[in-house]
């Protein structure tokens, strides 16, 4: 699972308020997410963890146009691991390091190396969130 | 409302402690002590039975005064009104299941007590003797003796601890049929998670005879507020690799989830530990059952 400290910046819900839109700030990275229920350790300044998980989390190189995924953020592969189906992508980025679990084929496909840029995309549904605490071992900050 | 204060000096294995605890409980409802082994779990349901005397304080239960120190008031156990079961069943091995049930009465009513092992499952069994009963069994009956007595409260002093992991979810399941069935009001001793949370409506931690938690499972033991729809509390089986990711079986009960994990999830996490399975209420996906009798040409079952 992939860990990023951060803190709730703005919090938009909809008619019926269930639903809700919330825009974070991981050491100047924008993201935003979507949730049901906010509950009320959850406001706007709360410090947070945003949790997401590395099969989710996906990386294109010099992406053009638009796309419906919310979050994208740069990031600077460190290793990668591959496996002979997938293969695990060590990441470094402004909010910390991060992983991508993508198919070995997408790591010959967009020539992924280490070193190189590239772009991290996570969509708004796939992102959750917990209290930071003392005791979690979620986040490790290098 | 049962609201317990007492107080006692205890030898604990690195010296003398006080046991202090402040706790009320809502009648019907089923609270777990939570704690290490010495922290005075057994020693506060002893003092609740009357087996023990707290150096002072006050047990009331749904307006009954137990005992209090200042009153000089303290009730035999024979007039508390307790339903206990221990670890090891403690039954009386020269009595048949049905004699160790009337012996616990204290009205003789045969008939209570063949409805009680209908109840249980233990009809058939009435007849044996307590040695030629599995460990499942003997509690079973040693559960049955403590509600035959209709009691105030029920003290559940690690029943299943000596019980294998099947057995254990069986009787799980037994109690809280019970519990709920006779309206009782439950203390339940234990340091299985995976119990507490099936069971309980609340826990409260014992550290050194003092109460340092008190809440619902989820609150005592995430303490951590995530915002997941999905979740639930089991344990890692196993976990194998996969290519180059992870597989881990996780169990509740009797479910088996397998789930993926990364690299940097496996260097934190083995066999056994036990773990908090969240999901979005994004992701599942729902498929309807095909409804068995819809075979074509069949006709539905009579309703």
């Amino acid at each position: 699972m992939n860990c990023f400290p951060a803190r709730i910046t703005s919090i938009e819900t909809d008619a019926s308020g269930s639903l809700f839109l919330l825009e974070l700030d991981a050491s100047g990275i924008q993201l935003s997410m979507l949730l049901f229920d906010l509950k009320p350790a959850f406001a706007e300044g709360s410090p947070v963890n945003v949790l997401f998980k590395e099969t989710g989390t996906a990386i294109a190189t010099d992406l053009s146009g638009e796309i419906s995924i919310s979050n994208r953020f740069p990031a600077t592969i460190t290793a990668i691991r591959s496996g002979s189906i997938l293969a695990d992508i060590s990441l470094d980025s402004a909010a910390g390091p991060c992983t991508a679990i993508v198919t070995v084929r997408a790591v010959q496909r967009l020539r992924l190396i280490a070193g190189e840029s590239v772009s991290v995309l996570l969509q708004a549904s796939q992102i959750s969130l917990e209290t930071p605490c003392n005791i979690t071992e979620n986040c490790i900050r290098e | 409302m049962i609201r317990i204060t007492v107080e006692k000096r205890l030898s604990g294995a690195n010296g003398p402690f006080t046991l202090s605890v402040d706790l009320q409980m809502r009648p019907h409802s089923l609270l777990t002590l939570y704690g290490k082994s010495g922290s005075g779990k057994t020693t506060l349901l002893r003092m609740l039975a009357g087996l023990m005397k707290p150096d002072s304080g006050r047990i009331e239960v749904n307006g009954e005064v137990w005992f209090d120190s200042s009153k000089g008031v303290c009730l035999p156990p024979q007039k508390r009104k307790v339903g206990m079961v221990f670890q090891d069943y403690a039954l009386f091995p020269t009595m048949s299941v049905q004699e160790n049930l009337l012996f616990a009465q204290e009205k003789k009513d045969p008939r209570k007590v063949d409805e009680m092992l209908e109840l249980t499952g233990l009809l058939a069994l009435r007849k044996r003797y307590p040695g030629t009963l599995s460990g499942g069994q003997q509690q079973r009956v040693a559960l049955a003796r403590a509600i035959l007595r209709s009691p105030k409260l029920l003290l559940l002093d690690e029943p299943l601890s000596a019980l294998d992991q099947k057995t254990r979810g069986v009787l799980q399941d037994e109690i809280l049929k019970v519990h709920q069935r006779f309206s009782l009001s439950t203390m339940l001793v234990s340091h299985d998670k995976q119990e507490v949370f099936k069971l309980s409506d609340s826990v409260a931690v014992i550290r050194h005879g003092r109460i340092t938690k008190r809440g619902s499972p989820h609150d005592v033991f995430l303490d951590r507020i995530t915002s997941n729809k999905f979740s639930f509390v089991s344990t890692i089986l196993s976990i194998r690799r996969v290519d180059c990711i992870y597989l881990a079986v996780i169990g509740t009960g009797n479910e088996l989830v397998e789930v993926v994990l990364s690299e940097r999830d496996v260097a934190n996490l083995k066999p056994g530990d036990e773990v908090l399975v969240a999901s979005k209420a994004f992701n599942p996906i729902v498929v309807k059952l095909k409804e068995t009798w819809q075979e074509p040409g069949e006709e539905p079952p009579p309703v």
